[in-house]
Formats: C-alpha cells, sequence, structure tokens
C-alpha cells in the first residue's frame, strides 16, 4: 500500500487529538509494566537482596539448566501445556453455547434468573472449590461416587486416579465459569442487528439457521478476539488450585509448571530459578499468542493488531 | 411471530427445547451447590461437619452469621472492599477506554506499533520484585491506590472494548462526524461513549470483580489492618481449619478453633459473594437487546 | 471481736498463700527497658484470633510497662503467602526492625542472615542485657546450639513452647469398643494388628449386619495421620508427616550405632514394611480414601451411624473427634503403643527438637537500637511476662495459684485460669502471638480439677499426658533418631538439595503408592528402583546431610 510519508504525517496531525487521550494509558503501562521489566534479569543472576538486582552477579543459563535438567521438567512441562489446552477448549466453547442458549430463550424472567445463578459459583475462592470438589468426589459419601455406583461402576477414589486429574480440574472450572465468561458473549449477542434476524427469518430460515448465519457471525470478531488472546496464557496455569487438589497418588498428573518451581524455587527464596521458569513460560506463551494471530489471520479473520 | 409454516416452527421449537434443557442442565448443577452452602451457613456446625446437610438446613441457627457480623476485622475488610471496587473499577474504565477508543480508529497512526506495546505486557511481566519496587518507589504502598493501580489496567479486557469500538462504531460514523467538524474529543464523549452501554457494563462488571475478589496486591502492599480488603480476611478464617504444626499447642483451644473456621466458612462465603450477586441485575439491564440498536438510530 | 480477729488471721494467711508464686518466676528484666520512648517497626503475621493489635490489652500495658511502641506490619498468615511476603520485603530492601514469627526456617537463616548479613547476630547482646533468657539458656543447655546458625552466630531468639505429648506424636488410635465386642486383645505386634483388622472387617463389630467397617483410616492434611508410618516404624523409623516441609522430607533417621545419615527409601526395611502394608492394602483392610482424603472427609466418616472406623493414626483423638459435642464415639478410641516388628523392633520417633521454635524473633539490620529490643524481648522469656501475654490481665483472666490447688501432672500448681479460654477474635491478650515461654513445667502448673474424667473435654490434657508418658515414652527410639530440623547448610548445598530433593520424593512417593496398592511388584523392581534412587541424587543427598550433621553435631558426641 503507498503511503507517502506526507499523507501519513498529515493524517497523524488531524487526529492530534487521539495521542493526548492515549497518553494516560501508555504512561500507565510504561510505568507499571515496562518500567519493571529490567527485573527480568534475574533469571540470568544469583540475586544478592544487599547487592539489589543491579549488583547482582551473572551466572548465566545455570537456572535454565537446572530446571530443564531434571528428570521430570518434561512431564511437568507436557502436565501444564495440556492441562492448559484442555481448559482451553472446554471452557471456550461451552460459554459460547450458553450465551446462544440464554440469548434464544423467549422467557426475560428465566434468562436473568438463569444468568444470575450460573454467574454465582465464580465467587466461591479457591479453597472452598477444592474442599466442594474432595467433598463430591469421597468414595463414600460423594455425590458423583454415588453417581458412578449406581451406572455400575464399582467404588471409585477419583482424587487417585492421575488420569482423572485433568477432566476433574477443568470441568469443575467450567462449572464455576460457564456464567461468568457467557456475560460477554451475552453482550456481543445484544448487539446483534434486528434488522438482520428478520431479515433471516423472512428469507426462510429455521432458527438453528438463524443463528448459524446471522448470529455467530456477528459476533465472530469477539469470539475470535477471546481466543487467540487465550493462547497467550496456555503457560500460565494457575498455582492455587492445582496445589490444594495435589496428593500422592495423582502427582504424576497434577505436577505443574508453578506448583514445581514453587517447591523448588519459592521455599528457597530463590528467585533466579523462579523468574527464569517465568520467563520460559512467557515465552512460549509469546509464540503461542503469535501463532494463533497468523493463524486466524491467513483464515481472514481480523486479528489482535 | 409473523405466520410460518409448520416445518419451520417444529424444529425451531425442537431446538428450542433442546436449548432450554442445556440451560436447565447447567442451573441445576450449580444451583445445587450453591443451594447446599446457604443451608450449610445456616446449619449448625455439628450437622455440617457429620455431612447430614443435603440440601436444607439441619438444626437451624444464626450462630455464624452472628460471628461473623459481631467480628469487626470482617466489616473493616468489607467495607474496604467496596471502596476500592468503586474507585478501581472507575479508574480502569477511564484508562480502558482512554486506550480502546484511540486504537480502534483507522486512521490513528501508529496503531499497530502501540497494539503491540499493550499486547506485549500481557504476556511479559518483569515479575514481582521489580513491580514492588516500582510500587514502593512511588509512595503507593500501604495505601488504597496500592489496591486500585498496579492492576488497574487489563489489555485483555482493552481488547475486548476496542473489538467493540471497531465493529459498533463504524468508520462511516467516525468520517462523518469528522466532516461535520465534530473533533475526537467530542466524539468520544458524545458519540462513542453513550453507544458503550453494553461493553462498559460488561467490562464494568470484570473489573468490579477482579477488585472484588482479589487479594494478591494486598498481600503485597498492604501492611496494616485498617486497609485489608475482605478477601485476605476472609482466606485467614478458611485457614483456620488447616493444621498448623508450629502453633499446635493447646489442644482444647485447637478443638475450639477448628469449630469455630467450619462455623464461619459458609456464612462467610455468602457475605462475601452477595455485593456482586445483588449488583448483578443492575448490569444485566444492558444486555437486553435493542439497546444498542435503539442508540444507534437516535 | 475474737471471730473477726480470726477471719483477719485467715484472711491474711489466705493472702500471704495466695500468691505463693516463686521468685525463679517473676521477671528479672529491669522495666521500663529505655527512657524515653522508643517506636519499632515489626512484621508480624496477622492472626485471627485477635482483634486488633493496636487495641489490644496487652498492647498497651506492655507498652507502658516496658515503654517501647510497636508499629506493626501485617503479613498474611497462610503459609505460602506469609513465606512469599517476607522474600519480597527483603528482596526489596524494605526491612522492618524485626520479624516476629515470620517462619525463618535453617535455610532462610543462613541465605539471608549468614550470607546477606540482613539479620543482626545476636551472640553478645543475650549475655548483656538479656537475664530472663540467660537463665533460660544456662538450665536448658542443649538450647543453645540449636539456635546457632551455620557461621556460629546467633541470629534469632528462640521460642518455648513444651508439648510433652507432641514429642511423641505419631499415636495410634483403635477403636476399644470394637475389641470388646469381638473379645480381643490390644495387639502388640504388627501380626497381631493384622489380625485385629481382619476381624473388625469380617465380623462385624458395628452390628448391622453389613460388612461395611473401615479398618484402618488415614487422612493427609491432619496431624501425623498418614496411615503408613506408624505401622513402617516397626521396620525402620518413619518420622511420617511431622516434617513435611523443609530438608527432611526424604524420610530421614540417623543410625546413632553408625553415626550415619539414613533414608528410608532405600532400606531393605523399608520394604519389609511396605509388603506389610501391601497385605493389609490387598485384603481390603487399609481404606483407599487414606490417601486422598483431606480431614474434612475423614471426619465426616468417622462420625458415621452407625459406627464404621476401627483404627487411625493421629497426634491425638481430639483432633478428628470432637471430645465435648461427640464423647461417646471419642470414648470409643485409645492409643495403643508402637508394635512390634518382625524383628522384634518396637519403636517411636521422638521429636526433641519440637520444644525450641527457631527465630522467633529475628532483628535485622535496619533497627537502629538493638538493645533496647532484645531488652523488650527479654521480659517475655518470664513466666510472670508470659502469663500477661498469653491470658491477660491478672485479677481478672488469671492469677497465681494458691497453696492447696494442684496441677495437670499432680504436683502443685502455679497459676490459676479465671475464664474459659475462647477462640473469637478478642482484645484481651496475645494469645500465641509474640514470644512464648511456655515450658512443660509451666503446662503442667495450670490448675486443674484432679481426678477428672480423661476421656472428657476438660480431661484432655491430662489424657493425652498420661497416654504419652505410659504408651509411648518408654518405646522412644533409641538406635534409630530424628535428624533434627536445625540442622544448617550453606546456600549452595541448599540450592543441590531442593531440587533433588523434589524428584526424590516425587518418584519415591509414587513408587510407594504403586508397591502398596499392588499396581508393581516390590520385589521384581526393587533393584531398579533404588538404582533410580541413586541416579536421581539419593546419595549425594545424603552425603550433603552427614557432611552437615558431623559438622554441627558430630563433635560433641
Amino acid at each position: 500500500m503507498l503511503s507517502f510519508p506526507g499523507a501519513t504525517l498529515r493524517r497523524a496531525g488531524r487526529h492530534w487529538e487521539l495521542y493526548v487521550i492515549m497518553l494516560v494509558p501508555l504512561a500507565y503501562i510504561l510505568v507499571f509494566n515496562y518500567l519493571p521489566m529490567y527485573g527480568v534479569q534475574l533469571a540470568f543472576k544469583r540475586f544478592s537482596p544487599s547487592k539489589g538486582i543491579a549488583g547482582s552477579s551473572w551466572v548465566g543459563l545455570r537456572y535454565f539448566q537446572s530446571f530443564f535438567a531434571s528428570p521430570s521438567s518434561l512431564q511437568i512441562i507436557w502436565n501444564t501445556l495440556s492441562v492448559s489446552i484442555y481448559s482451553l477448549v472446554v471452557g471456550f466453547f461451552f460459554p459460547i453455547f450458553l450465551a446462544i442458549c440464554l440469548n434464544e430463550s423467549r422467557s426475560k424472567r428465566f434468562k436473568k434468573t438463569a444468568q444470575m445463578v450460573t454467574y454465582a459459583p465464580y465467587f466461591i475462592s479457591t479453597v472452598v472449590m477444592v474442599g466442594m470438589i474432595m467433598q463430591a468426589l469421597d468414595p463414600r459419601m460423594g455425590i458423583i461416587s454415588k453417581l458412578i455406583e449406581l451406572c455400575g461402576g464399582g467404588s471409585s477414589n477419583l482424587m487417585g486416579e492421575p488420569k482423572a486429574f485433568q477432566s476433574i480440574y477443568v470441568w469443575s472450572g467450567l462449572w464455576q465459569s460457564i456464567g461468568y465468561s457467557a456475560i460477554i458473549y451475552l453482550a456481543a449477542l445484544a448487539g446483534v442487528s434486528p434488522e438482520l434476524q428478520e431479515a433471516a427469518i423472512i428469507d426462510g430460515c429455521n432458527r438453528a439457521q438463524r443463528i448459524w448465519n446471522v448470529d455467530i457471525p456477528s459476533i465472530m470478531p469477539t469470539i475470535i478476539i477471546m481466543l487467540i488472546m487465550s493462547f497467550g496464557f496456555v503457560m500460565s496455569v494457575g498455582f492455587e488450585k492445582v496445589f490444594l487438589m495435589q496428593n500422592d497418588m495423582n502427582l504424576s498428573a497434577s505436577e505443574i509448571i508453578s506448583t514445581y518451581t514453587y517447591k523448588v524455587g519459592v521455599v528457597n527464596a530463590n528467585f533466579g530459578y523462579a523468574t527464569a521458569v517465568g520467563l520460559f513460560n512467557s515465552v512460549v506463551n509469546v509464540i503461542l499468542l503469535l501463532s494463533a494471530n497468523g493463524i486466524a489471520k491467513k483464515a481472514g479473520q481480523p486479528g489482535l493488531w | 411471530m409473523k405466520s410460518r409454516n409448520a416445518y419451520v416452527s417444529r424444529s425451531d421449537r425442537a431446538l428450542g427445547i433442546a436449548m432450554n434443557v442445556f440451560i436447565w442442565f447447567w442451573v441445576i448443577i450449580i444451583a445445587y451447590p450453591l443451594v447446599f452452602v446457604v443451608s450449610a451457613s445456616f446449619s449448625s456446625p455439628q450437622a455440617v461437619i457429620s455431612g447430614r446437610v443435603w440440601l436444607l438446613p439441619v438444626e437451624p441457627t444464626l450462630k455464624a452469621y452472628k460471628a461473623v457480623f459481631s467480628n469487626s476485622k470482617i466489616l473493616t475488610g468489607f467495607l474496604n472492599s467496596t471502596i476500592y471496587m468503586v474507585v478501581g473499577t472507575t479508574i480502569s474504565l477511564v484508562f480502558t477506554v482512554l486506550a480502546a477508543f484511540p486504537l480502534s480508529r483507522k486512521e490513528f497512526v501508529g496503531r499497530g506499533f502501540i497494539n503491540g506495546l499493550f499486547i506485549f505486557t500481557m504476556v511479559f511481566s518483569g515479575g514481582m520484585i521489580p513491580t514492588y519496587l516500582v510500587v514502593k518507589d512511588l509512595g503507593l504502598r500501604n495505601t488504597i491506590w496500592a489496591m486500585v493501580l498496579p492492576s488497574a489496567f487489563s489489555v485483555w479486557n482493552m481488547i475486548i472494548t476496542r473489538t467493540y469500538f471497531q465493529t459498533t462504531i463504524p468508520d462511516e460514523l467516525y468520517e462523518a462526524a469528522g466532516i461535520d467538524g465534530c473533533s475526537d474529543f467530542r466524539f468520544l464523549v458524545r458519540v462513542a461513549l453513550p453507544l458503550s452501554g453494553p461493553i462498559l457494563a460488561v467490562i464494568g462488571l470484570y473489573y468490579a470483580v477482579g477488585l472484588w475478589n482479589g487479594y494478591f496486591n494486598a498481600l503485597l502492599y498492604i501492611d496494616s489492618q485498617s486497609l485489608y480488603p475482605l478477601q485476605l480476611v476472609l482466606r485467614d478464617i478458611l485457614i483456620l481449619g488447616n493444621l498448623d504444626i508450629s502453633m499446635m499447642q493447646d489442644f482444647t483451644e485447637l478443638v475450639r478453633k477448628t469449630g469455630l473456621a467450619s462455623l464461619l466458612k459458609y456464612a462467610v462465603i455468602v457475605v462475601a459473594s452477595v455485593p456482586v450477586m445483588v449488583a448483578y441485575p443492575f448490569v444485566q439491564r444492558f444486555f437486553v437487546k435493542g439497546v444498542m440498536v435503539g442508540a444507534m438510530k437516535g | 471481736m475474737k471471730r473477726t480477729l480470726l477471719i483477719v488471721l485467715a484472711a491474711a494467711t489466705f493472702a500471704a498463700g495466695a500468691f505463693a508464686q516463686k521468685a525463679e518466676w517473676l521477671n528479672k528484666q529491669p522495666m521500663p527497658v529505655v527512657k524515653d520512648k522508643v517506636t519499632f517497626k515489626i512484621f508480624v503475621p496477622q492472626r485471627p484470633e485477635i482483634e486488633d493489635m493496636d487495641k489490644n490489652w496487652f498492647t498497651s500495658w506492655y507498652e507502658d510497662k516496658t515503654n517501647v511502641h510497636i508499629d506493626w506490619l501485617l503479613a498474611p498468615n497462610e503459609t505460602t503467602a506469609l513465606r512469599q511476603k517476607l522474600n519480597l520485603t527483603i528482596a526489596a530492601n524494605d526491612l522492618p526492625d524485626a520479624f516476629l514469627m515470620a517462619n525463618i526456617d535453617s535455610n532462610l537463616e543462613t541465605r539471608y542472615g549468614v550470607d546477606e548479613k540482613i539479620f543482626l547476630p545476636l551472640n553478645g547482646y543475650i549475655d548483656k542485657y538479656m537475664p530472663n533468657l540467660k537463665a533460660y539458656l544456662a538450665k536448658n543447655p542443649g538450647v543453645k546450639g540449636m539456635m546457632t546458625a551455620i557461621d556460629g552466630n546467633i541470629y534469632g531468639l528462640p521460642n518455648v513452647n513444651e508439648c510433652y505429648h507432641c514429642g511423641l506424636s505419631q499415636k495410634m488410635w483403635i477403636n476399644k469398643d470394637w475389641l470388646a465386642k469381638l473379645n480381643l486383645k490390644t495387639p502388640t505386634t504388627t501380626e497381631e494388628f493384622y489380625q485385629v483388622l481382619k476381624a473388625f472387617k469380617e465380623k462385624d463389630p458395628n452390628g448391622n449386619g453389613k460388612k461395611d467397617e473401615i479398618p484402618l483410616m488415614g487422612c493427609i492434611d491432619s496431624w501425623q495421620s498418614d496411615v503408613d508410618s506408624f505401622l513402617m516404624c516397626s521396620f525402620v523409623l518413619d518420622t511420617g508427616m511431622q516434617y513435611t516441609y523443609g530438608n527432611t522430607e526424604v524420610r530421614l533417621y540417623f543410625d546413632t550405632k553408625t553415626g550415619k545419615v539414613m533414608s528410608i527409601y532405600d532400606r531393605p526395611e523399608y520394604k519389609e514394611g511396605l509388603k506389610y502394608l501391601r497385605k493389609l492394602y490387598s485384603e481390603g483392610l487399609i481404606y483407599s480414601g487414606s490417601f486422598t482424603q483431606k480431614q474434612d472427609q475423614f471426619k465426616q466418616i468417622i462420625a458415621s451411624d452407625p459406627e464404621v472406623v476401627g483404627a487411625f493414626p493421629n497426634g491425638a483423638s481430639c483432633v478428628v473427634i470432637d471430645p465435648a459435642t461427640q464423647n461417646k464415639l471419642y470414648r470409643h478410641f485409645v492409643a495403643i503403643a508402637p508394635l512390634k516388628g518382625p524383628t522384634g523392633l518396637r519403636q517411636t520417633p521422638y521429636f526433641y527438637d519440637g520444644v525450641v521454635g527457631l527465630n522467633r524473633l529475628v532483628i535485622t539490620k535496619a533497627c537502629k537500637d538493638p538493645v533496647t529490643l532484645v531488652k523488650w524481648a527479654d521480659a517475655m522469656y518470664s513466666q510472670e511476662i508470659q502469663q500477661y501475654r498469653a491470658w491477660g490481665e491478672m485479677g481478672k483472666s488469671w492469677r497465681w495459684a494458691t497453696t492447696g490447688e494442684k496441677g495437670l501432672d499432680g504436683k502443685d500448681a502455679i497459676w490459676t485460669n479465671l475464664v474459659p479460654y475462647t477462640t473469637d477474635p478478642q482484645s484481651n491478650n496475645w494469645q500465641q502471638v509474640g514470644i512464648e515461654f511456655q515450658s512443660a513445667e509451666n503446662r503442667f502448673g495450670q490448675t486443674t480439677k484432679q481426678g477428672i474424667d480423661p476421656y472428657t473435654a476438660e480431661g484432655l490434657e491430662s489424657m493425652l499426658l498420661a497416654t504419652t508418658r505410659e504408651l509411648y515414652e518408654p518405646y522412644a527410639g533409641k538406635t534409630q533418631v530424628i535428624v533434627p530440623t536445625a540442622l544448617r547448610f550453606t546456600s549452595d548445598e541448599s540450592d543441590e538439595m531442593q531440587t533433588i530433593l523434589v524428584e526424590l520424593n516425587r518418584y519415591a512417593v509414587d513408587r510407594k503408592m504403586a508397591y502398596i496398592m499392588g499396581s508393581a511388584d516390590i520385589d521384581k523392581e526393587w533393584n531398579s528402583y533404588v538404582k533410580k534412587l541413586n541416579d536421581l541424587g539419593l546419595q549425594k543427598f545424603l552425603a550433603i546431610q552427614q557432611k552437615a550433621y558431623d559438622r554441627q553435631f558430630g563433635i560433641k558426641k
């Protein structure tokens, strides 16, 4: 696209106000996000509080070596990635379905109440949530165990099954967040032009076709953006919930990067180790984000930028 | 609606039923544990511990709520969290709109670069220590600002807002306004904002909930009890039931402590969730169909 | 007139005998500790049972007495959060005058005290300015050694909380009601225990016609509640969950005969113990949920009606069964002595280092007046101030015992409680905040009704005392003992160990589960299992531990 520098500058000049508007948020991220980035050095230094970050000595890739050389690093990375992607897929599509269903519902009252109910579990703190999960899965008294027995399975201790760990984590996560995550899609659906919808009905579309041809394309930008951004957080599986769900039996599946780093790094005040692993996570996240963005763009969708 | 042939309405109805079933499924599996939590909060701790509470309160008592409301720490925490939520949400919304609006305009030169600047911060961070140092050097430690500023700006939310601005405030409108002599500031305030009801409601809710639920900033930056948010107080109560070997000395006390934790646990969850639950219907109004369109026509 | 005289005389005698406190209990630190008021900033975790440190009776009373004001910097109470805040505070050079109750273990002590010199060495101060603590150390010479860091300095003041029964906390409780119903005698060997469990499973002791009994059950987050450790001790000393943080997660013990630090994980005795556990598990005698469930689920199951649990391990039965509201059930469970294993071994770990908490108060280099601060702390090492600190106002919450009042152990009492202990947030005292100075003598010295039924809530402490004394003390391990947590390492040694530790533990625990549950054959795998342990660094780990042990304790032997 040809664009003479002159024309561009003129355009910028015409919209000088936009820059002023941008000033405040820009200043914010410069101070709170970019300024602290010098701390990334810690991944390569042996931190000594008395010398400060600048004065601490360089140790090169020692912490990275330490992390990757440990026998279980591959399994831990795999555990993290797989649970995260599982979580992403499940946690992504169900809220959209729910939003569409709610949007279609005729009764306003039902729609509002259903929204309120499904939104509520989001406020249950992690500690309590895990307590509820363990209660539900208790081999003797848990409601889920009882259901399994009814369906013919024998007595089960799902919290002890490594294979079950990810599913427990993901589906309980969905239970907790489906209502909350649906909100943004509900708002987007509320903005779908009724004229378009009427046109589709007049054209003879049934409900399913109308949803597919009008509603979904209208909210597609939102969907795509959310999906791409989710890829930027794949490596960042939270610490607390997994830590609370770990036990001797499921450790082969439940040890993820953040819990492992805590045990090796934080307990020991080994900042270098924790920062190095964090840096690794960020790099992978960036790669995934760029890839997702690239794929979306190739598919003709608007990317993140 | 208007007349449709029978074929269309049957498949429509079938789909409609399937959809309602889906909704009902989630409502039930979510409602049941919630009802349990509320019932447990009104039951005696012994009944809860021995697992006798299934749906309705067993040995109903207001003991737990009395204990919660007579605990001044909980009340202070409640007040603080409310203040942080209100102030923080306002600040966050302002920052977010100020960033999302220019980025949504194609005419904004340097858009790609600045977009990248923001997005990079989403995945890349300097870490806890330098951020702590920045907060400390700005003198924000142990003030309300340490609670609302460090996480004031969520790039995620900003991008969603930007997408909204892009799709609902078309370029034609913007250009037309420009030709009419409307400045960017004016456009933002007079045109864009009034059209942004739904997105402001949603993003505002997301920020508000984040602030209400948040405790990490308090953990790092707050030293005095009088500034503690509710969540931090709650966490301390919830872990009361956990055994701390170094603290385990007087057993009579230990037994009572565990009892206290069980007593408070469910009441505390209910009390902590009430404000955000109550806020929801107010925000819900903005998701109603037609709000957006009506504004457009005007 | 005569009567009045008699009454007056009686009152006088009463008054004279009323405050029978000995001189040694009184505070020796001159008060106030400083002429002009001084303020210190102290980092402390926020305890839920204290409503507000600033509006507390003891805070103002002690401030008046010492002339020292404290600005409290609150930190969260929960372990991971507390550790994070502590690390961050130090990393950002945002130092308070002192850290109180900040969980500064020997690892951090080495890093921050020895290496970074952020903590102030207190050696000189104790002798010169701390008469109370000095007296205590003179009476208990071993403590000073435990307090000493790797460079010979003392960086933190200790916490004294002698809990006699906590030192022998690996207890097993058995349903004596069921033993009686089935006419069984209390098991004393591992074989007898097995037979008893079998009987529990098959003979329907709860009488409901169903075989729903759980012979043995544990949980993962209570006190010494893991099912395997108590039984493993009959084969080799297993310290169990007591030390699931810090360096001893690799289940170490010290062999006094060879002078070597060992890990149970590669011992042939451990193999035998695992086979025993496998036998129990395969016959359905150990509840499978024991390895995953938390205390909440445990409590629910044990409270079932009719009763279903035959035996369970725990430091004290009251932790999982409330003696006040579940008294009938509570009475059914009595402790049993450690079992005699197939080789005749009969032992329990003695956690002698639980008496003294390390680094309770640590003074930083940012403190401009350490002399005053140590004096302020020193007063708390006296019985007298301890009473005020833990209980509150004399005359209102407590008083010294009168002659004739007896304590927990039947000897003369020291003090009497006037107000029931409460866990509602209160503003009267500091409960467990600050420096505790609870010697065993003091604990036993609380006026107790004599002859109470030990199986009531009031009789709790006396029950635990008697149980520990009769059933556990005689079997405190002699040839196999614990490796104390006061063991110190250099930062490099710690770093090296930490990675090995996490990996080793994961593998060993994973295999332990497999062998007990039968998904792997222990006999076939044993050699490759030991080899893998060594590949993961077991010998290196033990070598580092041995070096540290010899360095710190070896010479004294």
